[in-house]
């Protein structure tokens, strides 16, 4: 384990032929992305937007051709970015993202690239000197199931949040709820539910991305799936502070004296 | 190959470029048939391993051809294979964990070098140039692509147009590709050496921690 | 002591070479039909004409560019090809770029010259009929060419007859079962230079039987082009003379 397991390896503007670009490696699951940012390029005639920027986000992925999976995650990109850059500033212009998954744990799982592939992305538009409106961040939150499973090579990563339940007869022991922050694979299977949080600077919410994966282990009663609402809303606060606190510092880190905000 | 690489190459619209490259690499390293197929079979005629090399360009500056074959032949010669015995009807994969799995067969690593020519000086000589940048791939006024391995066969050559050039150039080029290919095989050596002992390192430490756990 | 080749040639001898030329005059502005031995191939050539789309405007050259029809019946098993075919469109580019190097494109700006070849029976050295036919088809439809360029195949044999070592000749303009058999290739050069403009191999070789080869093709070539220009210059005064009358 390295000294500080919380924070991503990023290099920054590893394409030198690229205006902007990033490398980036989530800490815990290994996944390695690569993003390029070209612009404000010409746009296509049938593109072109009369008072904005036309963004493209194209995902490419590791293995075999791009396909419903990558078209989604960078519909989810897009959508992200859009709020975030100041597209009025370069109308009729063209801004071109490339995000290139370089290695991941498991290629099919969507919410494991998500993450990576936000703040890599993220990164590399500021190096390329696109006007935003502000920096946003993203964390990938698991709930885990099983209280009572040791989590291994995640350590560092695992908090408590207390559960708010009034704690019903069906209860379990310990009203606590163990959530990885960044899980490999390997934890996301054991996982309950999958939170994809994106938060701006400021701590407005850019992107919840959240999925039920106990695969109906409740039995037939839908005990215990889906999550609690307020459970969720503590932990959206977690992630809020995890964005606005952390992974601002990482990317004030990363960029070092490049520093535009 | 998209936008990364270089914002001229287009999402979805192969370009030329696509074509010669899909079809050199296919001429250099399938028909000259530097891997055995036959020992990618699992039971004959009916179950065989299925192998697929996808490249990915992240930055163009030039001589996409020649480093798209490098890099090809020096995962072809990285890969492991699981080892996988067959009883009868039945068939098992063994994991990696199991058996340590083997390398393919490669006959030999058959590599391709681009030589760009800029037409002739003031001597009636031809300027060849190797491993051209992306301007000077822009600027020259004809190429040829001669895949040769260490062993001085010549697997496929290929000019298609630009300037008329000497036969004698041309010789001189192919035989200037086998030296360098040497070279070139060399390196590709060292890498997967490199990465034989780093990884080897990290089997023994494994080994060990196994051992220590089954004293305990 | 001297073998002869499966189909009774001697190892330097061509097969034989019948060309035509305006063999379809309605229909484009130039035309051809070659057969060597058993290759059959028509190439028709329309230009220089308006471009078909806007992005194959040049503004300083012409644009050549290339349609190749493989008949479903041209080979010894049916097959269909169509234009996305791997095989149509490696013939395409490699015709394309050799005749954008020879055509003076830089006479007929903004305009295109569509180069379309039927291959009718293949017999080996399908990629040199091609180019010869074209060739024709150009000089035809009088677009300007540098000179000629002339392609033919020569072949490595690895027979039997090499006694005390020495390497054995190599065989010039192989047929299909040859090719099939041993490794070949397709030289083209430019009109009497003995300069190479389009050279092509598939199989592996010794480097060192490389250069022979070269040699061989070459010669080859020389001999195809006194065969193309005899045809041309017969055509040509037939018509001159057709005009007199």
């Amino acid at each position: 384990m390295t000294s500080s397991p919380l924070t991503p390896e990023i290099s920054l503007n590893p394409l030198p032929q690229s205006d902007g670009s990033c490398q980036y490696t989530c800490p815990t699951s290994r996944t390695t992305i690569l993003t390029s940012v070209n612009g404000p390029l010409e746009v296509r005639p049938k593109d072109e937007l009369p008072n904005h920027a036309t963004i493209e986000v194209i995902v490419k992925p590791g293995i075999g051709v791009a396909g419903v999976r990558e078209t989604r995650l960078s519909s989810l990109i897009h959508s992200t970015l859009q709020s975030l850059i100041l597209t009025n500033h370069h109308p009729r212009t063209l801004i071109q993202i490339v995000a290139q998954i370089v290695q991941a744990e498991d290629h099919t799982s969507l919410p494991l690239l998500l993450t990576p592939l936000l703040n890599c992305t993220i990164l590399s538009l500021l190096i390329a000197g696109i006007p935003m409106r502000t920096v946003g961040w993203s964390v990938h939150l698991a709930v885990l199931q099983d209280t009572k499973k040791d989590i291994k090579g995640v350590e560092g990563q695992v908090f408590k949040l207390a559960k708010t339940g009034d704690g019903d007869a069906m209860e379990t022991e310990g009203d606590e709820q163990i959530v990885v922050r960044n899980p490999n694979s390997e934890i996301l299977s054991l996982a309950k539910s999958s939170h994809t949080l994106t938060f701006s600077k400021e701590g407005d919410v850019l992107l919840i991305e959240s999925l039920e994966c106990s695969q109906g282990s409740g039995g037939e009663s839908a005990d215990g799936q889906g999550w609690d609402i307020t459970d969720f809303l503590k932990l959206a606060e977690e992630g809020k502070r995890i964005c606005c606190e952390e992974g601002v510092e990482i990317v004030r880190e990363a960029l070092g004296d490049r520093k535009v905000f | 190959m998209g936008p990364m690489a270089s914002p001229s190459f287009e999402v979805g619209r192969p370009t030329d470029l696509d074509h010669t490259l899909s079809r050199l690499l296919e001429k250099s390293i399938r028909r000259s048939t530097a891997l055995d197929l036959e020992s990618l079979c699992i039971v004959t005629a009916q179950r065989v391993w299925s192998l697929r090399a996808d490249l990915h360009f992240l930055s163009h500056d030039g001589n996409l051809i020649d480093t798209a074959c490098i890099a090809t032949i020096t995962a072809l010669a990285h890969f492991r294979l699981p080892v996988v015995t067959v009883s009868g009807e039945d068939i098992t994969i063994h994991p990696v964990t199991e058996r340590v799995p083997v390398p393919l067969s490669l006959l030999h690593w058959p590599i391709c070098v681009t030589f760009s020519f800029f037409g002739e000086d003031d001597d009636g000589e031809m300027v060849c140039v190797l491993d051209a940048t992306a301007q000077e791939e822009a600027l020259r006024e004809g190429d040829m692509t001669v895949t040769v391995n260490k062993n001085g066969e010549v697997c496929q050559i290929s000019k298609s147009g630009g300037v008329a050039v000497e036969a004698e150039t041309l010789m001189k080029c192919a035989r200037m590709a086998a030296q360098k290919v040497k070279g070139i095989d060399k390196l590709i050596a060292a890498a997967l050496r490199e990465d034989e002992v780093a990884r080897n390192k990290g089997n023994l430490d494994w080994l060990k921690e196994g051992r220590s756990e089954n004293e305990r | 002591m001297e073998g002869l080749r499966n189909d009774g040639r001697r190892w330097n001898e061509l097969r034989r070479i019948h060309c035509q030329l305006s063999t379809s005059s309605t229909n484009a502005d130039g035309s051809s039909y070659i057969e060597q031995g058993f290759t059959k191939v028509l190439c028709n050539v329309t230009g220089p004409a308006e471009p078909s789309s806007r992005q194959k405007v040049k503004q300083d050259a012409a644009t050549v560019s290339c349609e190749v029809y493989f008949a479903a019946f041209s080979g010894t098993d049916r097959i269909k090809r169509g234009r996305n075919d791997k095989k149509v469109q490696e013939l395409q580019t490699a015709i394309q770029k050799t005749f954008s190097s020879v055509i003076l494109t830089h006479l007929f700006s903004r305009s295109e010259i569509t180069i379309s070849i039927h291959i009718l029976s293949q017999d080996g050295g399908t990629l040199a009929a091609c180019i010869n036919a074209t060739t024709l088809a150009l000089i035809d439809a009088g677009i300007p060419l540098k000179d000629y360029v002339c392609a033919c195949t020569s072949a490595q044999s690895t027979s039997i007859f090499d006694n005390e070592g020495t390497t054995p000749d190599p065989w010039l303009d192989v047929n299909y079962l040859e090719e099939s058999d041993i490794p070949s290739l397709t030289v083209a050069t430019v009109g009497d230079s003995e300069k190479i403009v389009a050279l092509s191999m598939e199989n592996k070789v010794r480097i060192e039987m490389l250069e022979g080869m070269i040699a061989v093709g070459i010669s080859g070539c020389g001999k195809v082009r006194g065969i193309m220009d005899e045809e041309v210059r017969r055509h040509g005064k037939a018509r001159l003379e057709a005009a007199m009358e």
